[in-house]
């Protein structure tokens, strides 16, 4: 106390002595008033008050509870939400009947989350993919990129194009939509091996490791036939690289392999030297100049039908006849660069290798023409085809391909022991948007239908076909009948029409058919539909649903399927807690009360029986008794009630001994009476606290143990849930953040409103564990 | 006899009967499971199955015989017939304590490294663990403790708010959440440290994959220091012996330094030896997420790969380091606070 304070207090008592109270006399208090001994009158003078009861009510153990309860702020809050997720684990799931999660959809997985339209930004079902490999032509004669949309017009200004999706490489190339959003964005690469992206500009590093001298080594693309009633030109540019003074200065030839089939493994005699210009067989790249870097060779140039003509046997060094040059321009053929062999390894650079056809009417290039070397490839997306035709005018572009697929005609063959490596090239990647929801909903190519819908679809007239047959159809013969119809859809399927009725209705799945196969099984006649199908509908559904929280990877909306798995947690932790509370009690009483040998038995036994792994107890269970719901509450009662006997057994030994126990074993009451009547009630406080605590304590070891791998199977409880979208933690993290969520909110306002209880029903013993 | 000695004695061997009893319990229950799974080349589950026949755990006949049930192998050798058995499990049971009692030997390995010591996959296996709870305890012991003095010493202040807030969130969210978001976090987003434990590295390399297990096994011990240091704390603040040190004159800095601080202590540092057994049980589910291969990551190959004799070594672990615990708790307890007299009646 502050020392004023004190001397203010002093003078307040010492003035109070002053004043004094004699009968009849006047004084005056403080503000000077005068004051009387009338004044005063002692309050129930001369009244018996001790027989008189109470008016206001007592208030009971728990209404104070409560009273204390409701000032913790804090666990009121934690309380409420607690309610409301309670509330929602009982309603979300029944309300939401139209979402189905007791199956899995296949067509409908990690569909991201959404509230808003698409275009929102987000929360809007979109999903970005970034930095994807964008396909891209060259300009003839700017030498500037085009890009094409998916309708193959060029995008005018791709900075700034924000139209729709583009749909030349990816398998949702099917679905254009206005709502999506697509960015472009350009990267130059600088220096990129040939497998990692597909691209153009740059230049081919051929490493050729042959060192021995009269070995060769070569590459050359696919054969093409080339008509020779044209002129074509080969040009090429080389050029050595900088690092030249590991490798020798290659020593080269433009090489010509001519086989009678495309696909023909050439034999020795099929190799041909085409030396246009050489003065010797083979010519060198270039002198060795360290400053000459990668800058280019000029660019060479001859003329392919006079190349034949005087083309070297690579097996025996003799010019070919004339008779044998007219076969040659017959056969398929393929071109390339051979290589001599040389002590050292040889390694010089490719800018350009093309083919040019000459017509009179001289067909303008609009790709190809600068493209040098393509290293196309677009990982799983099922390559980029390119079909490479050798037209008048046009270009003919040898590719390096990394997808080589037998119907692709554009790659190299080259010895193992040669390495071609694509450099210095353009890339075009795109930052894309997808709306996946129009993806999974929209519209897809290549659905197979059964040919029964079809003619569920004609029955009810909502699509119809064919010639107009008056078709009246009865009991047996409606099979004959539908074959017959069918047959008429398979003869002529552009008499395809889908009625105003059956575009009203939703059963009408199918926008266009592209393709009917028909197949004869047992003598049964079966028609397959392939079709442009409108998802949503072929799916069952009136509109594109929304999944507010997406799906998980089963195609199961996640939302609905988290509260179920909630719903059936907190029933797990309700029983379960019960059941162990009750269990604990009665132990916990038992051993209290009686103390002595009978307790260090009992104390003995959960000693051993907590130290036994209840995860090796609850294995021998499922195993044993199978994996049920049942069996996992009763392992997860095993050992869960010692806590509580342990609670209320010292709850038992601080009030046993007391005095108005004692009294009232003296009066003669029963062991019962004592148990139930005076000493059990002082426990029910921590019993409450304990009980609350329990549930999210179960739902935790629940939790756990499916994370571990060795809960429940069949059944869908929180844990399970986040334990199984754990695996798609790096790449749909919303699927496993979203539970995890719920789960600790659920733990946190559990543990909230337990303490309050807690402090509330035991007041000492607020703020410690 | 000094009377803590003799206490101590009574509870050791309690504790060694105790956990006699926990791991013959164990055994029988491990027994009722199905059968171990056996190696998968018939060289080595030869070799198996006579290393169990010589410990005594399996019969080994020449001739097939009915009433010994399924045989778990038959052999059909160029010389012999090995026809072998499981023995019933009470003698099994007397092998395994032989084994056990005369020559240390826990068994062999039958899925996880099959013909291994059992005991030496342990002592592999328990370096991880222990090695992440070490740094886990190094760090939160001192953190826990100076924001629980923080918190007691501002109590009911915006700091205590602040600390016993996050605490009640650290302490709730379960741990498994915690790991998967930091994965998420910092492996997966970030990409600063790695998604798994290395196979192999350098020392650098396991320093980085050590940040997120230490950083989610942290998580809890810091929570449950803090809560608890601040429980002592405002307690002992509260008691009439520091007011006395008070009235004769002590700064409140003296006061909470010289008595309270120390005072508070009592508790705690058993609290630590408790602590650290229980995250090195509990970091089971981190070694299983971030692939560790620790005690608890093995624990639970073990059951999914039916690998029993490795079991059993690693829950007498586990339950010998749980009572061992308990047992030093109570004993430090009575070392570090003569007020309390060890063994004393209830």
């Amino acid at each position: 106390m502050e020392n004023e304070e004190l001397e203010y207090l002093a003078s307040e008592a010492k003035g109070s002595a002053e004043v004094k109270f004699s009968a009849g006399e006047e004084a005056k208090d403080v503000n000077g008033k005068e004051v009387n001994s009338s004044d005063f009158s002692f309050v129930q003078q001369d009244k018996s008050i001790h027989d008189v009861k109470f008016t206001t009510k007592p208030t009971t153990f728990m209404k104070d509870a409560m009273k204390r309860f409701t000032k913790n702020q804090s666990s009121v809050v934690g309380g409420i939400i607690l309610g409301f997720l309670f509330i929602c684990a009982l309603i979300l799931p029944m309300a939401m009947t139209g979402v189905d999660i007791s199956e899995r959809h296949n067509y409908e997985t990690h569909l991201p989350m959404k509230l808003f339209p698409a275009g929102t930004g987000w929360w809007d079902g979109t999903t970005k993919s970034v930095g994807e490999v964008f396909p891209y032509d060259v300009d003839g004669e700017t030498g500037e990129p085009i890009y094409y949309d998916e309708n193959n017009n060029i995008i005018a200004d791709p900075d700034n194009y924000t139209g729709e999706k583009h749909l030349n490489f990816n398998q949702y190339a099917t679905y254009p939509d206005e709502d999506v959003i697509v960015k472009y964005e350009n990267y130059k690469a600088e220096y990129l091996s040939y497998a990692d992206a597909s691209g153009s500009y740059g230049f081919a590093t051929i490493t050729q490791n042959v060192n021995t001298e009269g070995q060769y080594g070569f590459m050359y693309n696919y054969r093409y036939q080339y008509d020779f009633s044209n002129q074509y030109t080969v040009s090429y540019q080389l050029g050595t690289l900088e690092n030249s003074d590991t490798f020798a200065i290659p020593e080269y030839a433009i090489l010509m392999v001519a086989t009678s089939s495309a696909s023909a493994t050439p034999g020795t005699n099929d190799y041909f030297l085409l030396n246009g210009n050489f003065s010797s067989d083979y010519g060198t790249a270039l002198e060795k100049n360290e400053n000459a870097a990668i800058t280019p060779h000029e660019e060479v140039s001859f003329s392919l039908n006079d190349a034949i003509d005087n083309a070297i046997k690579v097996s025996d060094g003799t010019t070919v006849t004339a008779t044998e040059a007219a076969v040659l321009k017959s056969r398929y053929i393929s071109l390339g660069i051979i290589f001599k062999g040389q002590e050292q390894k040889t390694s010089m650079y490719l800018k350009s290798f093309r083919v040019t056809g000459t017509t009179a009417s001289g067909g303008k290039l609009l790709s190809a023409a600068r493209k040098a070397l393509n290293a196309r490839s677009f990982g799983d997306a099922g390559g980029f085809t390119e079909a490479m035709t050798v037209e008048d005018g046009n270009a003919l572009v040898l590719q390096e391909k990394q997808v080589d697929g037998a119907d692709n005609p554009s790659y190299w063959t080259r010895m193992t022991y040669d390495r071609f490596e694509s450099n210095d090239t353009f890339i075009a990647r795109a930052d894309i948007t997808y709306d996946m929801y129009l993806v999974t909903y929209g519209l897809r190519n290549g659905m197979t239908l059964s040919q029964d819908k079809f003619w569920d679809w004609y029955k009810k007239g909502y699509v119809s076909w064919g010639s107009g047959y008056n078709w009246e159809l009865s009991g047996d013969e409606d099979k004959a009948e539908a074959l017959r119809a069918l047959e008429d859809l398979y003869r002529d399927p552009s008499t395809f029409v889908i009625e105003e009725s059956g575009k009203n209705s939703n059963e009408v799945s199918v926008t266009e058919i592209t393709n009917i196969a028909k197949d004869t099984n047992n003598n049964q006649v079966v028609y397959t539909f392939t079709c442009q199908v409108m998802m949503y509908k072929y799916l069952g559904y009136n509109e594109i649903p929304i999944h507010i929280f997406g799906t998980e990877y089963q195609g199961k909306d996640l939302l609905k399927y988290v509260f179920s798995g909630l719903r059936t947690s907190l029933i797990l932790g309700l029983i379960v807690s019960a059941i162990n509370i009750l269990i604990g009690v009665i132990w916990g009483s038992i051993s209290g009360y009686y103390g002595g040998a009978v307790d260090i038995t009992m104390e003995r036994i959960t000693d051993i029986l907590g130290g036994i792994p209840y995860i090796v107890l609850m294995t021998i269970l499922t195993i044993k008794l199978g994996a049920n719901f049942f069996v996992f509450a009763l392992s997860l009662c095993l050992t869960g009630w010692i806590g509580t006997s342990a609670t209320t057994r010292s709850q038992f030994y601080r009030y046993r001994g007391r005095e108005y126990v004692l009294a009232s074993k003296t009066l003669g009451a029963k062991t019962p009476t004592l148990i139930f009547r005076h000493i059990l009630p002082n426990a029910v406080g921590t019993i409450v606290t304990r009980s609350v605590l329990m549930i999210p304590s179960t739902i935790f070891s629940e939790a756990t143990i499916s994370y571990l791998g060795l809960g429940l199977t069949n059944l869908d409880s929180l844990g399970v849930i986040l334990s199984k979208n754990q695996a798609f933690l790096s790449t749909y993290p919303n699927e496993l953040v979203f539970p995890a969520i719920i789960i600790s909110l659920l733990m946190i306002c559990f543990n909230l409103f337990g303490n309050g209880l807690r402090d509330a029903f035991n007041p000492s013993l607020k703020g410690t564990e | 006899m000094p009377y803590i000695v003799k206490y101590s004695l009574k509870r050791i061997i309690l504790l060694l009967i105790t956990t006699f009893i926990i791991l013959s319990v164990t055994f029988f229950l491990v027994k009722m499971l199905p059968d171990s799974a056996m190696p998968t080349s018939e060289q080595a589950m030869l070799s198996y199955c006579q290393n169990q026949f010589y410990e005594g755990f399996f019969e080994r006949l020449t001739t097939a015989s009915d009433s010994l049930g399924e045989p778990v192998m038959v052999y059909n050798g160029p010389t012999i017939t090995y026809y072998f058995y499981h023995k019933p499990i009470i003698q099994q049971y007397f092998a395994w304590l032989t084994g056990i009692f005369t020559k240390w030997n826990w068994g062999v390995s039958s899925a996880i490294s099959p013909g291994n010591s059992a005991m030496a996959i342990i002592l592999e296996r328990i370096k991880p663990s222990i090695l992440i709870n070490v740094f886990a305890m190094l760090i939160s012991v001192p953190l826990g403790f100076v924001f629980g003095i923080i918190a007691a010493l501002k109590k009911n202040k915006w700091q205590d708010n602040v600390i016993s807030t996050t605490i009640m969130v650290m302490i709730s969210v379960p741990s498994f959440v915690t790991i998967s978001l930091l994965m998420l976090w910092l492996s997966y987003t970030a990409k600063v440290l790695p998604t798994q434990w290395p196979t192999q590295g350098e020392i650098g390399d396991y320093a980085q994959a050590m940040v997120i297990p230490v950083f989610s096994l942290c998580f809890g011990t810091i929570a449950g220091f803090t809560r608890y240091t601040r429980a002592e704390l405002t307690e002992v603040m509260s008691s009439e012996f520091l007011l006395l040190a008070r009235t004769k004159g002590l700064s409140r800095r003296q006061c909470i330094v010289r008595h309270a601080l120390r005072n508070s202590m009592v508790p705690i540092v058993p609290m630590i030896i408790g602590e650290f057994v229980g995250i090195l049980s509990g970091s089971m589910i981190l070694e299983q997420l971030y692939n560790i291969p620790g005690i608890g990551s093995l624990f639970v190959n073990c059951i999914s790969s039916r690998d029993y004799n490795v079991l059993l070594v690693d829950m007498a672990v586990y339950t010998t380091i749980g009572l061992l615990a308990n047992l030093l708790v109570d004993l430090s307890y009575g070392i570090i606070d003569p007020r309390i007299r060890m063994g004393a009646k209830a």
